[in-house]
C-alpha cells in the first residue's frame, strides 16, 4: 500500500481502513507510521474488533514476510501495539501461548524482549479459567503450558498452588512454579516462612544447577516483594542453593544483588558475594549484574564489603577484568562518600598489584567536582611513614595525568608523617608534579590554608617551583637552538594530523554516534533547520552554537624528557614495598 | 650591495675585524702587504703596510691606522688608541725608522682607516691635521666605511668574480638570518658556484676562498646584530670545507697559491672558531640551569630538544677538538690558558648533560657523531671528570635498554626529521625492525664503555643486542680511498661501513676488530686533512654532513685502555 493512502495519525480509522491494511500486508507499516498515538488509536480498536469479531486473525502476522523483516527500534513499536492488544484479544490459550511466544522470541536478548508475557499475565487475569487451564496442561505435560506456567500461576496469585506444584513435581515444571512463586506477592510472614521451607525441601543433593539458581532468585524475590529482610531459614536456604557455584548459580546471585537494596543486610550481603567469588569473567552478563550489584551495595552502607569484595577479585591471576568493567560500581564509589573512595584509593595502591593500582586511576579517570580536579584526603587511613611513602609514589605513577589528584594524596599524607619521610614525599611534590604542572599543581598548593598539617611543605614546594621556573625564564631567547622553519612546518603539519584523526576518533566514540544525523557547518555560529512535526506542519529551529572545550596541561618533561618521564612513570607503577 | 657591505664595515666590534679583512681586500686590489696587523709587536701607528698597485705610477708606500666604527672626537684624540696619536707615531718613529729599505724613497700616502663615518665634529680638526702635515712626500687618504665598500665592491666582489645571481644568494643569505636554515640554503649554492668557477684556476680559487671568508664575515657581523649566529656558524664550517676543497691540489707545494690559500684557510678557522666560541658563550650560562636550555628550545616536541642539545653537544666537542688542535700545532705559552678553556667546556658540557636528561639518550641514530666528538674531546683534554662520563654512559645504556625492551623512545635509525616526529605508538616487531635496522651507536657505547671498564653497561648491551636486536646490523662507519675527494663536500656517498661488530660482555672483541680493520686500512691517513695536520677539518666534515666519526681517531686510545685493563685483570687472577 502506498504510504499516501494510510490514514494519517489518530484520524479516524474505520475498520473497513483496518480491514484494508490488514488483508494488503501494510497493517505493520500502519503501527510504525502512527507509533506515537497514545491511549486507545483508532488502529488498535480496529485491529481487536476485527480479531474478536473474527474477519482477521491477528495472531497471523507472524507468518507474514513483513513480520521477518521487522527489526531494531521498528520492531519494538509493532510489539508495544501487539502488547496492549493481547488482554483484549479472544484467543485460546494455545493460540495466545504461541502468539506471545513467537513476540518473545523476535524480541531476542533485549531486555524489552519480555514485554509480552507482562500483556500475557494481564490477558489470564482477566478470566482466570485461562490460567487454571494452563496450569492443567502444564500438569499433563504440554510442554508451551509448563513453559508459560509461571505466568499463570502469577495471575492466579495462589501462593498455595505454586508450592504445592513445586513440591510435586520436577524438571521444567518445577522451575516455572518456582519462577511462578518468586513473583507472587507474599502478603505475610508466614507465608513467606512456608515458601522458603518448600523452597529448602527442594534443594538436595542432587538438585541441578538450573534449579537452585532459580530458588536463589525465587527466594531474594520473595522477600524483596515483601520488603522483609532474609530470615535465617531463608538465609539457609540461599546457602544450600547456592553451594557449587555454578555459573548459572553465580548470576542468580547476581541478579540477586542488584536492585534489592531494602532488603539487604549484612548476612545477605557475605552470602551473596561469597558466592560470587566463583564468578567467570567470561560471563560478562553477570559481570555486568555485579557491577550493578555493587554499585547498589555503595549506596545502601555496604560499601566496604563491595571494595573488599572487588579487592580480592581483582587480585586473582585467574580473573581477567578491570575495574572498567565496573563503571557502575565507579561511578558510585567516585559519587558517593568520598571517605570510601579514600579507603579503597589506599588500600588499592598501598598493594602495589597492577590491576588494583590501574583500578584506582580508572574510577578516578573522569572524576572531577565541578571544573576543578577530585581531591583525596588519606590522612585518615592508618598509613605508616613508609605506607605513606609508598602511597605517595604510587599515586604519582597512576594519577601523573591527573595531577592534583596525587598532589592532593600527597599533601594529606605529609601533614601526618614524620620530618624526615615528609621531607621525601615534599621532594616528589615538587618533582616531579610541580616541575610538570607548574599551572595545575601550583595553583592547587596555592589553595592550601595556613592552617593543614603540610602548609610549610607547601610553601617549601611553592618556593621550589618558583626558582625552576625562574631557571627556565632566565634562559630568554637563543635564537641559535630554535628549530628551523622547515621543522617546525613539519611538526605543524603532523600535529594538524594528529589532532584531525583524534577528533575522528571521538566522534567515532561519542555516544551521539550513529543516533542523530550529522550536519557540517561551513560558515556562521548559528543555524536555522526546518522539522515536520507530527500535525505534519514545518517548524523552524534555530539553534545558536557555543564554544565546547576542555584544557589539559601538558607535562612538561614529555617534551624535555619523554623517556626519563616514560621511565620513572615505569619504576613507580611497578615498584613494590620492600 | 653596498649598503649590506657599509653596514657590516660599520657593525664590526673590533678594531681587529677590520684589520682581517684589509689586507685581503688590499691584495685582490693589487696592493703588496708587507705588513700585517700583530697583537703584541710594536707597530708605530701602523696596521696594515703596503706598496701601491703596480700599474700605479708613481709607487707609493700606504701606511693604514685602523680604527673601528665611527671616527668621533674620542677616537680622533683621546687616549693612546686614538687615532691622532697613532698618526704622530707614524710621523715620528714608523716612517724614519721602520720602511723597508727598498721602499724608502717612495711618497707615502697615510691612510686613517675606520670602518664607519667620520663625525661632523672631529672634521674640522682633521682636515686641519692633515693641511698641517702634509708634504711632498706625504700625503693622508681618508678610508671610510663608504670607500672600504665600494673598494670591496669593486675588488673582491666586483660583478666579474661574482656575477649576479651568486651577489643574489650571498645578499640572501645575509637578507634572511633569521631564518638560518634558509640563509644556509643560499649560502650553501653561492659556496658551490664560487668552488665550481675556481677550481681549475689558482687565482680563481685564491679570490674565491677570499670571497668566502669575506660573506661569512658579513655574515657573522649581521648575524651578531641580530643576536642569531646559527647561520654564519654553519657557513663557516661550509666555508672551511669548501676553502679545504680549494686548497687540496695546492697543499705540499711552494707555490703562491698554497700560501694564499693556507692563508685564507687559517683566517677562516679563527672567525669560524670565534663565531664558535661566541655561540657557544651565550649559552654558556644556562648549562647549569635545570631544563633551561631544552626550554629554550621553544618546540612542543620532545625530537627538536633532542637534536638540538644533541648538536650543542657536538659543537662544543669540536671546539674542544679546535682547542686541542691549536695546543699541539702552536705549543707556547698560552698553552695554559688553552688547557684552561678546555678545562672549562669540558665541565660546561658535563654540567649541561647533567642538567638536560634529553642528552641521556639520542632520538636518531646520526646522533652519534655528536657522542663521539664530545666522548674524543673528553679524550684529549686529558680524560679528567671520568666519573661523571662514566654515568653519562651508563645511562645512555640504562635508556637504551629500557626503551628497545618497551619499544618506546628508542633511537630510530633514519635521519629523516619527518620519520623521527612520526614515531608512533605502534610496537609491532615490523615497525620495531625497521626502525632498529642498523645502529652505530651501541657499537660506539661498547667501544667507550670498554674503555673505561664500564663492566655492568656492557653486560647489558650485549644481552640486550643477544635478546632483542638480532635484526639490527651492529657498525662503525671509517673512511676509504675515495673519502677524501668527497668528504668535504659530500658531493657523494663515500667510505666504508664496518659491519655485524660483536656486542660482547667485555667488549673487546670489537675494539680489537676495529682496530685491526683501522691499521689495515690506511685510508683515514690518506686524507689529505689528516695529512696536513688539520685532522679537526675532518671531525668539522663528519658533523656537517652528519657522517659517524671514523673510529681510526679514537680507536687507539680505547684499546690501549682495553688492554691495560686486560693486563690489570691478568696481573690480579694470576695474583
Amino acid at each position: 500500500m502506498d504510504d499516501d493512502s494510510t490514514p494519517e495519525l489518530n484520524e479516524a480509522l474505520t475498520v473497513e481502513d483496518g480491514f484494508r491494511l490488514f488483508a494488503d500486508h501494510t497493517f505493520l507499516s500502519a503501527i510504525e507510521k502512527r507509533r506515537s498515538s497514545e491511549g486507545d488509536p483508532p488502529l488498535l480498536t480496529a485491529a481487536i474488533d476485527l480479531h474478536n469479531s473474527g474477519r482477521i486473525c491477528l495472531f497471523d502476522v507472524v507468518l507474514w514476510p513483513e513480520w521477518a523483516a521487522l527489526a531494531g527500534h521498528t520492531f519494538f513499536t509493532v510489539q508495544h501495539f501487539l502488547d496492549k492488544a493481547i488482554p483484549r484479544l479472544k484467543a485460546t490459550p494455545e493460540e495466545m501461548m504461541m502468539f506471545v511466544t513467537a513476540l518473545v522470541a523476535k524480541g531476542g536478548n533485549d531486555g524489552f524482549a519480555n514485554q509480552p508475557n507482562v500483556a500475557f499475565i494481564e490477558w489470564c487475569r482477566r478470566d482466570l479459567e485461562r490460567a487454571k487451564a494452563i496450569v492443567s496442561k502444564a500438569e499433563a505435560g504440554h510442554p508451551l503450558a509448563i513453559d508459560h506456567q509461571s505466568f499463570a500461576l502469577r495471575a492466579l496469585g495462589d501462593l498455595q498452588l505454586a508450592r504445592s506444584i513445586v513440591l510435586s513435581s520436577d524438571g521444567l515444571r518445577r522451575l516455572s512454579a518456582v519462577a511462578g512463586l518468586a513473583r507472587i506477592p507474599h502478603p505475610n510472614a508466614e507465608e513467606l516462612e512456608a515458601t522458603v521451607a518448600a523452597l529448602a525441601r527442594i534443594i538436595t543433593g542432587d538438585a541441578d544447577d538450573q534449579l537452585r539458581a532459580s530458588v536463589v532468585d525465587a527466594t531474594v524475590n520473595a522477600f524483596a516483594s515483601a520488603k522483609a529482610k532474609l530470615t535465617d531459614a531463608a538465609l539457609a536456604a540461599l546457602v544450600s542453593a547456592l553451594d557449587g557455584g555454578s555459573d548459572i548459580a553465580v548470576h542468580s546471585a547476581a541478579q540477586s544483588l542488584f536492585g534489592n537494596g531494602e532488603i539487604l543486610s549484612a548476612q545477605l550481603v557475605t552470602i551473596l558475594l561469597a558466592a560470587l567469588r566463583h564468578l567467570n569473567p567470561a560471563n560478562k552478563g553477570t559481570v555486568n549484574f555485579v557491577d550493578l550489584g555493587l554499585a547498589d551495595l555503595v549506596g545502601h552502607g555496604f560499601g566496604t564489603q563491595a571494595v573488599e569484595f572487588l579487592s580480592d577479585l581483582l587480585s586473582r591471576p585467574d580473573i581477567d577484568l578491570s575495574v572498567g568493567e565496573f563503571d557502575s560500581f565507579s561511578h558510585s564509589l567516585v559519587a558517593g562518600d568520598r571517605k570510601l573512595l579514600c579507603g579503597l584509593t589506599a588500600r588499592w595502591l598501598l598493594s602495589g598489584v597492577a590491576a588494583l593500582c590501574q583500578g584506582t586511576q580508572e574510577i578516578l579517570s573522569g572524576a572531577t567536582t565541578g571544573e576543578k580536579s577530585i581531591t583525596l584526603d588519606l590522612s585518615g587511613e592508618g598509613l605508616t611513614d613508609e605506607e605513606a611513602y609508598f602511597v605517595g609514589r604510587k599515586a604519582i605513577g597512576f594519577f601523573f595525568m591527573k595531577p592534583v589528584v596525587a598532589a592532593s594524596i600527597l599533601v594529606s599524607l605529609i601533614g601526618g608523617a614524620s620530618s624526615e619521610w615528609a621531607d621525601a614525599m615534599q621532594d616528589l611534590l615538587f618533582e616531579p608534579l610541580l616541575v610538570n604542572y607548574g599551572g595545575t599543581i601550583n595553583d592547587y598548593l596555592l589553595e592550601i590554608p595556613e592552617g593543614d598539617p603540610a602548609y610549610q611543605h607547601v610553601q617549601h614546594v611553592l618556593a621550589r617551583g618558583e626558582a625552576y621556573l625562574e631557571g627556565l625564564r632566565s634562559v630568554g631567547a637563543i635564537k641559535e637552538l630554535h628549530p628551523s622553519e622547515q621543522n617546525r612546518l613539519l611538526e605543524r603539519i603532523r600535529f594538524s594530523e594528529q589532532m584531525r584523526e583524534a577528533m575522528k576518533g571521538a566522534r567515532k566514540k561519542s555516544v551521539f554516534h550513529g543516533l542523530f544525523k550529522k550536519s557540517i557547518m561551513l560558515y556562521g555560529n548559528r543555524s536555522v533547520s526546518f522539522i515536520e512535526g507530527p500535525d505534519g506542519d514545518r517548524q523552524r529551529f534555530e539553534m545558536e552554537l557555543h564554544p565546547l572545550g576542555v584544557t589539559h596541561e601538558w607535562p612538561r618533561i614529555e617534551t624535555i624528557d619523554p623517556v626519563g618521564l616514560q621511565e620513572m612513570l615505569f619504576t613507580l607503577r611497578v615498584e613494590q614495598r620492600r | 650591495m653596498k649598503l649590506i657591505i657599509r653596514e657590516y664595515l660599520s657593525s664590526l666590534r673590533e678594531r681587529e675585524e677590520l684589520d682581517a679583512i684589509l689586507p685581503d681586500l688590499l691584495s685582490e686590489l693589487g696592493y703588496t702587504v708587507y705588513s700585517r696587523p700583530a697583537r703584541g709587536t710594536v707597530q708605530h701607528g701602523v696596521d696594515i703596510a703596503a706598496i701601491s698597485p703596480s700599474g700605479e705610477e708613481p709607487s707609493k708606500v700606504y701606511l693604514f691606522s685602523v680604527k673601528r666604527g665611527d671616527l668621533t672626537r674620542a677616537e680622533w684624540n683621546n687616549g693612546t688608541q686614538a687615532l691622532r696619536p697613532s698618526l704622530d707615531e707614524i710621523r715620528d718613529a714608523y716612517i724614519p725608522t721602520r720602511i723597508p729599505a727598498e721602499y724608502a724613497g717612495l711618497n707615502i700616502v697615510i691612510c686613517l682607516c675606520f670602518g664607519g663615518d667620520m663625525q661632523e665634529q672631529v672634521r674640522a680638526a682633521v682636515t686641519g691635521y692633515i693641511s698641517q702635515n702634509t708634504t711632498d712626500r706625504i700625503s693622508f687618504e681618508e678610508w671610510n666605511g663608504d670607500k672600504i665598500a665600494g673598494l670591496l665592491l669593486g675588488g673582491v666582489l666586483r660583478e666579474e668574480v661574482l656575477p649576479r645571481p651568486l651577489r643574489a644568494n650571498f645578499q640572501k643569505a645575509v637578507a634572511l638570518l633569521d631564518e638560518p636554515d634558509v640563509a644556509y640554503r643560499h649560502f650553501a649554492r653561492l659556496a658551490a658556484q664560487l668552488r665550481a668557477a675556481a677550481q681549475n684556476n689558482d687565482r680563481a680559487r685564491v679570490r674565491a676562498a677570499r670571497q668566502l671568508y669575506l660573506a661569512v664575515w658579513v655574515m657573522y657581523v649581521w648575524g651578531r646584530d641580530l643576536d642569531n649566529l646559527e647561520a654564519p656558524y654553519q657557513a663557516s664550517e661550509l666555508a672551511l670545507l669548501t676553502v679545504w676543497e680549494l686548497l687540496k691540489p695546492a697543499i705540499g707545494s711552494d707555490s703562491a697559491t698554497n700560501t694564499d690559500l693556507t692563508s685564507v684557510l687559517t683566517q677562516l678557522i679563527g672567525v669560524h672558531f670565534t663565531i664558535a666560541a661566541e655561540l657557544l658563550e651565550k649559552i654558556a650560562p644556562f648549562m647549569g640551569t635545570r631544563d633551561a636550555l631544552a626550554v629554550a628550545v621553544q618546540s612542543r616536541t620532545a625530537v627538536d630538544v633532542n637534536l638540538k642539545l644533541f648538536d650543542l653537544l657536538g659543537r662544543i666537542g669540536l671546539v674542544g677538538g679546535w682547542l686541542h688542535w691549536m695546543n699541539q700545532r702552536a705549543p707556547s705559552e698560552s698553552n695554559n690558558e688553552r688547557q684552561a678553556q678546555l678545562d672549562r667546556w669540558r665541565g660546561l658540557a658535563l654540567t649541561m648533560i647533567e642538567n638536560n636528561p634529553a642528552l641521556w639518550l639520542p632520538v636518531a641514530d646520526h646522533e652519534t657523531t655528536d657522542i663521539a666528538l664530545f666522548l674524543l674531546f673528553w679524550l684529549v683534554s686529558g680524560a679528567g671528570d671520568g666519573q661523571r662520563v662514566a654515568v653519562w654512559l651508563e645511562s645512555m645504556v640504562d635508556r637504551l635498554n629500557f626503551t628497545m625492551r618497551t619499544r618506546s623512545g628508542y633511537p630510530s635509525s633514519s635521519s629523516d626529521y619527518r620519520d623521527l616526529i612520526h614515531r608512533t605508538a605502534d610496537r609491532s616487531d615490523a615497525y620495531f625492525e625497521e626502525h632498529t635496522a642498523g645502529s652505530t651507536l651501541i657499537p660506539t657505547l661498547t667501544a667507550w664503555a670498554a674503555a673505561m671498564g664500564l663492566t655492568p653497561s656492557l653486560e647489558t648491551l650485549s644481552k640486550l643486542v643477544a635478546e632483542k636486536l638480532g635484526h639490527c646490523t651492529m657498525q662503525l662507519w671509517s673512511t676509504a680511498t675515495d673519502s677524501d675527494a668527497n668528504l668535504y663536500t659530500n658531493e657523494h656517498n663515500h667510505g666504508r661501513a664496518l659491519c655485524d661488530l660483536p656486542i660482547t660482555a667485555t667488549g673487546r672483541e670489537l675494539v680489537a676488530m676495529v682496530a685491526e680493520d683501522c691499521k689495515t686500512d690506511q685510508s683515514w691517513s690518506d686524507l689529505s686533512a689528516v695529512q696536513a695536520g688539520f685532522e679537526p677539518i675532518v671531525l668539522l666534515a663528519c658533523r656537517h654532513w652528519r657522517v659517524p666519526l671514523p673510529p681510526d681517531i679514537y680507536i687507539g686510545p680505547v684499546k690501549s685502555a682495553v688492554e691495560r685493563d686486560l693486563a690489570n685483570e691478568e696481573q690480579a687472577s694470576g695474583a
